[in-house]
């Protein structure tokens, strides 16, 4: 177990390191550090970055943001989807809804609401979340329809209190689909904070990168991009995958 | 919508064991969801008597398939039913009562179908049953599992004085074994075909004995139509 856990390791970590290598070769190969600067041109414009404070801050205030519209989305959609999983009727009324939502591009949502809300912190956060809503709802609403008739009828047999039969009949079952709902939209987030921050806000990854973009400067893009894929990355390992092992303990 | 029962009428006394035997399909499980108040689909009336106390009899009941849930250890599947305020460390005898007591950590999906059948049927006994109903709770195990299954029942019911049984079976074997009476159902929809009193006590009656005299008891009643839903189920 633990040698193939190793193993596992090492291939990503293997994985990691020939991504880097290619990346250094192309940049060699292009020669131009302006298009496609090497790996260290990068690290030193990540370094100075970090020693000026400016990557911290915008860092700290995209993540921010993220943890709020990931909150927002989660709450809303967890309880939205579960009503619609468990009632057909509720579905029928709302199911074009969350299709439309959906299918309602990114920005539209975030210049609609820049244009009503003005461009504020509760507008990008708000875009933010309800961009990330309807694949949440889809997702829990699956979960609430899988939502197995026998365990709800123990329940019954043994006169379970409603909190007692949400706490272990009904949340472990839609545990692994809260779960997919918030991996899929924490990456769905990460991609769409930058847009929202790129049109209205002046703070954050996204300002920064705009700013980055039009000084055509490219190792500023790519320090960023590499701070922000370590913090991902981190996420993934110290929350979703202990989480997830936690979860699915039991099988 | 179709009529699985009708016209069924019985009083079983407190205490008592009692088999219900009929074809499967033909409405055993739907009559025991009726008794546990978990089926209200039906016209008619169904009396359970009060506790000494004056509160509501518990019911205890065994599904067919043990139905523990999976994402709680088998002493956690147990502690679930108990009403609130209960003291949890109850449920530690009853484990060991059933066999169970090394068992209390596992994951129901690492318990055996047999270790399974008895961890629910703890479950049902840890909330203190004056009823307890069981549907089919010995099919599909082996000969020796269901055996030390029987055996295991009847110490239960012998530590118990006041329990009511009612149990699903089609095993005619098990009912001369375990049940004081057996309620024969058959036909579509289902009606009472044969009342059978067993010879009292169950501790002195000779299983081979007992169950030819049932299964001839049986026939007696006359060869069952089969039931359409024979397959359906």
């Amino acid at each position: 177990m633990a040698a193939r856990m190793r193993q596992e390791a090492l291939a990503r970590a293997g994985s990691l390191l020939l991504l880097l290598l290619l990346w250094e070769v192309a940049a060699r190969l292009v020669g131009n550090p302006r298009l496609l600067p090497g790996i260290l041109a990068v690290l030193g414009e990540l370094v100075r970055e970090i020693q000026s404070g400016e990557l911290q801050y915008h860092l700290g205030i995209t993540l921010l943001r993220v943890a709020c519209a990931f909150a927002l989305a989660m709450l809303a959609g967890v309880a939205l989807g579960t009503a619609l999983g468990r009632s057909p009727r509720l579905d029928r009324w709302l199911d074009a809804w969350v299709l439309l939502l959906l299918n309602i591009p990114a920005l539209v949502v975030a210049a609609l609401l820049y244009i009503w809300l003005g461009l504020t912190e509760a507008a990008a956060i708000l875009a933010v979340a309800l961009n990330k809503l309807p694949t949440v709802v889809v997702t829990m609403r699956e979960g609430a329809r899988a939502l197995d008739p026998a365990y709800a009828e123990l329940a019954r047999a043994y006169h379970l209190s409603h909190a007692r039969t949400l706490r272990h009949v009904v949340v472990p079952q839609l545990a692994p689909y809260t779960l997919a709902a918030a991996r899929t939209g924490l990456s769905l987030i990460w991609k769409i904070v930058l847009v929202v921050e790129l049109i209205g806000r002046s703070d954050g990854v996204g300002f920064r990168i705009g700013l980055f973009f039009q000084l055509f400067d490219i190792a500023g893009i790519l320090a960023y991009t590499l701070a922000f894929a370590a913090v991902v990355q981190l996420i993934e390992w110290t929350l979703l995958q202990p989480l997830e092992r936690r979860v699915n303990r039991w099988r | 919508m179709r009529t699985i029962l009708a016209g069924l009428e019985f009083v079983v006394a407190t205490g008592s064991v009692t088999a219900i035997m009929g074809p499967s399909g033909c409405g055993k499980t739907t009559l025991l969801g009726i008794l546990a108040g978990l089926d209200t689909d039906f016209v008619g009336e169904r009396h359970i008597a009060l506790r000494p106390d004056g509160r509501a009899a518990r019911i205890g009941f065994v599904f067919q398939e043990p139905r523990l849930l999976p994402w709680r250890r088998l002493r956690d599947n147990l502690r679930l039913v108990l009403p609130e305020g209960a003291n949890p460390a109850v449920v530690d005898p009853l484990l060991a009562e059933v066999g169970l007591a090394e068992a209390a950590e596992l994951w129901p999906r690492q318990l055996s179908l047999g270790m399974a059948r008895r961890g629910a049927l703890a479950r049902a006994l840890a909330i203190d049953p004056d009823l307890l109903l069981l549907d089919e709770p010995f099919v599909s195990l082996d000969t020796a599992t269901a055996a030390g299954m029987h055996a295991l029942l009847l110490r239960l019911l012998a530590r118990r004085a006041g329990l009511t049984v009612l149990f699903a079976t089609h095993d005619p074997a098990e009912a001369a074994l375990l049940a004081d009476r057996v309620l024969l159902l058959g036909g579509s929809p289902a009606r009472l075909r044969a009342d059978i009193t067993l010879p009292a006590p169950r501790e002195a009656r000779d299983p081979v004995k007992a169950g030819a005299a049932l299964r001839a008891a049986l026939a007696e009643a006359g060869p069952i139509p089969p039931s359409p839903t024979a397959s359906a189920r």
